[in-house]
């Protein structure tokens, strides 16, 4: 895995976005951006350069659902690896989600160690 | 309950005052007054059956939406809250999202704290390794010298090794931050009662609307409320944490359940 991998993080909650960057520079990852909502986020992917995807999923204006089916519809951005770290729980919702193609899912609350296999096994199937 | 349908009950209403107002002229022309004061009361009567079953409507409209705040945050005090002051509703979201900024900063304040901290325990982390570094090349030097062999003696006696207790501060520390996570499910929460305290606003106002057609018999017209779309939602749609102990069988109650769900469909 290339800790120097630019990731996108999406939350609408700036408690939030600065716990999971904090997390991921805790585990080496110092190349972080961050967007509020599926709005803000889809320019700064767009822009190219962004290797993974972090994303909340209840967002005002757009969701981080709409931003996975959004991301996986663009040919040029459908490659992104996206992890989702939501308070959604729901089943559905979760089926919903691996349905559309998401890579990860994390219901928060969360901690540092769960954050940390994810990823691991996001990049590990991905290089398998 | 059945689905009383407003606009339907209203435009049942015009067609029987348009149809029995032509019997009323017939009635009054040939001079029979009884029948047609009888037929003025009962318009009448059927008027107030419409105005009942539109304030019927939204009562319930109303009443749905406590139902379904209580059902999400079992809170009765709020609820009597929300009902006692319904004048100042949108001084109630005022502080509510008040809660939400609060929380906000607090939970920033926090972290900074903790970042701050951490960034201190890493600087010890380095002290201690730069005295070790100085430890190790003292053993090399003590050798041979029964003086430095006492004073190395000495010096191990007062470096005892921290770097346990500090790995260990600096995971508490990491604990604290990510607890600050609180603060985004309660924000979520929040918010969603926010919608519905401005939900409950929206139809009292369409109640009073109705209150006010009860002094204009000439209002009766179009009713404005429009029905909330209670769709049934074929979209999976944002629903803000789970409080746990509800609707406890769709819902992953924890991430090993997300794993589980999520390796059966292949993932």
């Amino acid at each position: 895995m290339n800790k120097d991998m630019k990731i996108l993080v999406v939350d609408d909650f700036s408690t939030m976005r600065r716990i999971i960057k904090n997390l991921l520079r805790d585990l080496g990852f110092t190349n972080i951006v961050e967007a509020d909502d599926g709005v803000t986020a889809l320019p700064i992917l767009k822009s190219g350069s962004i290797d993974f995807l972090v994303t909340d999923w209840n967002m005002p204006k757009m969701t981080g659902f709409d931003l996975l089916k959004t991301v996986r519809a663009d040919p040029e951005l459908r490659h992104i690896p996206i992890l989702m770290v939501t308070a959604e729980a729901k089943r559905e919702q979760i089926i919903a989600a691996a349905q559309a193609g998401v890579n990860g899912y994390i219901i928060k609350p969360f901690t540092a160690g769960v954050l940390k296999e994810k990823i691991d096994k996001i990049f590990e199937r991905l290089q398998g | 309950m059945a689905d009383y349908d407003v606009s339907q009950g209203s435009g049942y209403f015009e067609k029987q005052l348009q149809e029995q107002a032509e019997q009323l002229v017939e009635l009054i022309k040939q001079g029979d007054m009884s029948t047609a004061m009888l037929r003025i009361q009962q318009l009448n009567e059927l008027r107030h059956q419409t105005l009942y079953h539109e304030v019927g409507c939204l009562t319930r409209a109303v009443h749905n939406a406590i139902i379904s705040f209580t059902d999400d945050v079992s809170s009765t005090e709020l609820l009597l809250d929300s009902k006692h002051h319904i004048a100042s509703i949108s001084d109630a979201s005022d502080r509510l999202s008040y809660v939400i900024e609060l929380t906000e900063s607090n939970a920033h304040t926090t972290i900074d704290e903790v970042d701050e901290s951490l960034r201190l325990v890493e600087q010890l982390e380095l002290g201690f390794a730069r005295r070790q570094l100085l430890m190790d090349e003292f053993a090399k030097l003590k050798r041979g010298s029964p003086e430095l062999e006492q004073l190395y003696d000495k010096a191990v006696a007062f470096s005892e090794d921290h770097s346990d207790a500090l790995s260990e501060i600096k995971e508490r520390l990491k604990k604290i931050m990510v607890a600050q996570e609180y603060q985004d499910i309660t924000g979520q929460l929040i918010k969603r009662v926010i919608q519905l305290v401005s939900d409950i606003e929206s139809e009292l106002v369409g109640l009073m609307e109705v209150a006010a057609r009860v002094n204009s018999l000439g209002a009766i017209g179009q009713p404005s409320i429009q029905k909330k779309q209670h769709s049934a939602v074929s979209e999976v749609k944002a629903e803000g944490p789970q409080i746990a102990g509800k609707n406890q069988t769709q819902v992953a109650s924890n991430q090993d359940e997300v794993d589980d769900l999520l390796s059966t469909l292949g993932f």
